[in-house]
């Protein structure tokens, strides 16, 4: 349940400190609430984060987050070249290939499902741009779940096309990339993140003696006596990056190519020493390691409320309460959100957030002539410049402001604010390109103070500051439309709206 | 002079017709990393092995010395021996350097930054140690970097000078979207550098640093937007165009470390199928762009009486090398040891440091020491000034 206290009062009817719940909305929806719903917040606190976790909005947040777990949001696909034709964009593909398993994963949380149909589900997420190459049985253009048709197994993320797109193999790496990709993304156990001790005696030009350190060198071993039988299970989703046309065949399981763990390591499946067969059986047995909720906790705690990630009883308790829920998804965010230190530390702001709030209050996506989002893009766009991830060369969001995440942010808060005023409709009260009374401004400034930055209170003095900035902007421009377009900039690049 | 008064005066010296080279901070060390982002193959160029069947070599290519260095000559890639010729006598090479993993993402933590332990890159710790003194103190171009605590220094330009387009608006008109006149935007940002400086001191202690942040992020900001008229990010995406935007990022007093991912894709070197085709023409171009880079530091003025190259130290490094032999594919799977090559300022030219067995491992140095990544870092840590406790590497590498 959410506290009183949590919302900085002592008791109903006390006022509220918007900021928390903006926090929360914004964490939730990607959006800030709406003065209706701050002002509303007292008729049922607890009612809030519930309400918050339903619908389309929540679940494209989440499905930011789950990329972020997956580094999945990159811009190398080796499919692009082959399955993109000639003069359609490759983007729309790069970002569906991408997002297919962070959908699910969102999907999962989004529908109540148990935690543990992301590594057993039938399913995938799938779009109009993947199912015009994949073998599903998807109608339609936008994302839906499906089934893929080529026999796979029900493996949930494990099954999509996308984690073997994204962790790609190679001959000798035999299935190793994508099998500790999945130990981390399900257990969080990274084996890279181990220091290795290489033997100087073993001669690693030599493929038949790497083999036997690999069975026999304990400093070998060790990993490798774990991280191969896993890598077994995924044999049937292997293809040859070598020969690029090969890529072709990435797009469909292969039955036939399971056992070639037998040729290739010749350890049979297993998930950390407890044998299977399948890949259906590889995904039951992640769902029942003693890691896995503790691993999504973790996860979720990492992007939610950083601060406690080393509280081992806050860690404890939020994994209780996901499991008590039947390990919903949703139970684990309301235990998060719902925790004391939630609202303590402001925190800054990602692309993706910047980008989903701007677009709610004003209509405006910066895009390039293509169409492309660019906070999504990274090789011509602006992820990284704006403090985003891109998966490879930056694996972690930028947790504090530089002088390029603030241009970035300088322009869009621009381009924005402009689009608000030639659009009207969605922000505004008056009509911002025809003169208005003082009183008349004052008023609107009040009302939009309350809509951008959760401040309720119309004698609150930065309104007054506000309006000064209004009447030299009119005064220079002697133009109402460029005067509000000064104004809401403002607002767009106030510590108050770019962090949280 | 506080540091408001400090950045803004950086700017209007930037900001002078003709001063883009303007004499701001003259008294440190700097650097340009060029990182060979997925993976080199050393034997190509760096480290000549005729001498043994256990190395895969290439039919045309020959053992070649020059300025006091054994490399790799062939002749697909006359700009790499234009390189040479020209500046061999100013480089060192360290050979068999330890990266104890076989995958790119950890390996490139711990080639810059020692280990797997979130620390945050040397070169972003010495850009953090005077951070006031630049406006973009670690610029990055499409290349890898770990700012651990230090993300506010760490300014990322894109890796085909996408900042350019920030700067100047064009980002914003191409796709439709206006910005203001000169004199709005001048409010807008006055009033928003007012109000970061008044929120971050007025701040309660949590969100403080935050907002501190926030605050000294605006004023460079604001200082790079006043320099856009006499600093360029933009570039075609070629080494060479991004290798001139880092110095005269260095050269300007914009930045006091510069990073340059080459090429734009994080796994440009990976050459798992066609190795040499693949190295090849990634060499080529390597060598072209540095002939180009050390050219021009040596040919333009530096602050003390010589030229930028007795000012900058640059460093070449990728995160592994390449495995003795091809697969079945004609490529190379990843190798543990490698090399790298440094230059300039403070560099004792014509050395080479460590060396290969005949399969390619890494040889201990003669104090029986394999060397490693730490011992790199400690060594730029020393040449910029910043805290390190030594490595022997620095003494066989350094001349003051």
């Amino acid at each position: 349940m959410i506290g009183l206290a949590l919302l900085g009062c002592t008791g109903r009817g006390d006022a509220v400190d918007t900021t928390v719940l903006t926090r929360l909305s914004l964490d939730l929806r990607g959006i800030r609430p709406s003065a209706e719903e701050l002002e509303a917040w007292s008729d049922d606190p607890d009612a809030i984060v519930d309400d918050w976790m339903v619908g389309d909005r929540f679940e494209e947040r989440l499905v930011d987050r789950f990329a972020r777990v997956l580094l999945s949001r990159a811009e190398n696909y080796p499919a692009r070249d082959i399955v993109v034709p000639e003069g359609t964009l490759a983007w729309p593909f790069e970002r569906a290939i991408g997002d297919e398993a962070a959908r699910l994963m969102a999907r999962v949380a989004a529908d109540d499902l148990p935690w543990t149909e992301v590594v057993t589900a039938d399913w995938t997420m799938i779009d109009g741009t993947l199912a015009a190459r994949y073998p599903t049985d998807h109608v339609g253009a936008g994302w839906s779940r499906a089934h893929y048709t080529d026999g796979r197994p029900a493996a949930g993320v494990l099954s999509t096309n996308g984690l073997y797109q994204r962790y790609r193999s190679t001959p000798s790496n035999k299935m190793r990339k994508p099998a500790n990709q999945v130990s981390r993304i399900f257990v969080c156990a990274d084996f890279l993140r181990l220091t290795v001790p290489f033997d100087a005696e073993v001669d690693l030009g030599d493929e038949d003696e790497v083999a036997d350190a690999i069975r026999n060198d304990p400093g070998c071993a060790t990993c490798h006596d774990v991280l191969d039988p896993i890598a077994a299970y995924l044999w049937g989703h292997s293809f040859d990056i070598g020969d690029t046309y090969a890529m072709l065949d990435a797009a469909t399981y292969h039955p036939e190519r399971e056992r070639l763990w037998r040729r290739e390591t010749g350890l049979p499946p297993a998930w950390y020493g407890q044998s299977g067969e399948s890949l259906e059986d590889l995904g039951h047995q992640i769902a029942q390691d003693p890691r896995f909720v503790p691993c999504a906790v973790q996860q979720a705690v990492e992007q939610l409320l950083p601060e406690e990630l080393e509280d081992v009883d806050a860690l404890e308790a939020h994994a209780a309460d996901f499991a008590d829920d039947g390990l919903r998804y949703r139970a684990l965010v309301r235990s998060i959100v719902t925790a004391p230190a939630y609202g303590t530390d402001r925190r800054w702001m990602d692309p993706d957030l910047l980008e989903s709030q701007l677009e709610a209050l004003t209509g405006y996506v910066w895009t390039d002539a293509s169409g492309q989002p660019l906070l999504h893009a990274e090789r011509h766009g602006l992820l990284t410049l704006a403090g985003g991830l891109d998966g490879e060369t930056v694996t972690a969001p930028a947790d504090q402001p530089s002088a390029t995440v603030l241009l970035v942010q300088d322009r869009l808060a621009t381009a924005a604010a402009d689009h608000a005023v030639t659009h009207p409709e969605r922000l505004f009260h008056l009509d911002p390109t025809q003169p208005a009374t003082r009183s008349e401004v004052r008023r609107e400034l009040a009302r939009l103070r309350g809509v951008i930055h959760g401040v309720l209170d119309p004698h609150d003095p930065d309104v007054d500051e506000l309006l000064g900035v209004y009447d030299q902007a009119l005064a220079t421009a002697d133009d109402p439309a460029a005067a509000w377009t000064v104004v809401l900039a403002v607002m767009f690049r106030d510590p108050a709206f770019v962090t949280y | 002079m506080d540091r408001r008064t400090f950045l803004t005066a950086t700017a209007a010296a930037l900001a002078l017709p003709g001063s883009a080279r303007a004499r701001v901070q003259p008294s440190e060390r700097r650097f340009l990393l060029v990182f060979a982002q997925g993976g080199w193959d050393t034997t190509r160029v760096l480290s000549p092995m005729f001498h043994t069947s256990r190395v895969d070599v290439e039919a045309a290519a020959e053992p070649w010395s020059v300025g006091g260095l054994s490399l790799v000559d062939h002749p697909d890639r006359p700009s790499v021996r234009a390189f040479f010729e020209a500046w061999a006598d100013r480089v060192a090479l360290v050979h068999g350097l330890l990266l104890p993993s076989v995958a790119h993402v950890p390996c490139t933590e711990i080639a810059l930054t020692g280990g797997t332990r979130g620390q945050a890159d040397w070169l972003t710790r010495l850009a953090a140690a005077d951070p006031d003194r630049y406006v973009l103190p670690h610029l990055v171009m499409g290349a890898p970097s770990f700012p651990a605590e230090h993300g506010q220094v760490v300014a990322r330009a894109g890796a085909r000078g996408q900042l350019d387009g920030v700067i100047s608006g064009s980002l914003v008109s191409a796709s439709g979207g206006r910005l203001v006149s000169p004199e709005l935007e001048a409010l807008v940002d006055r009033t928003v550098e007012q109000r970061a400086s008044s929120l971050a001191a007025g701040a309660r202690p949590r969100d403080g640093a935050l907002l501190a942040a926030f605050d000294q992020a605006t004023l460079r900001a604001h200082d790079l937007k006043a320099a856009r008229d006499v600093m360029r990010f933009a570039g075609d995406g070629t080494l060479i165009s991004k290798l001139d935007v880092a110095v005269d990022a260095l050269s300007s007093g914009m930045s006091r470390v510069v990073s340059v991912g080459f090429p734009d894709l994080a796994s440009g070197w990976d050459s798992h199928a066609d190795n040499d085709p693949t190295q090849g023409a990634l060499w080529e171009e390597l060598g072209g762009g540095l002939l180009h880079l050390v050219d021009r530091l040596a040919s333009t003025a530096g602050e003390a009486g010589g030229t930028l190259l007795d000012e900058i130290t640059v460093v070449v490094l990728s995160e592994m090398g390449r495995a003795p032999l091809k697969n079945v594919a004609a490529g190379k799977d990843h190798w543990p040891y490698t090399s790298a090559m440094l230059l300039g300022s403070g560099v004792r030219g014509g050395v080479t440091v460590g060396g290969y067995d005949d399969d390619l491992r890494g040889l201990p140095l003669d104090g029986g020491a394999q060397p490693s990544a730490a011992d790199l870092g400690a060594t730029l840590m020393t040449l910029g000034g910043g805290e390190s406790e030594g490595s022997p590497l620095g003494a066989l590498l350094t001349s003051a």
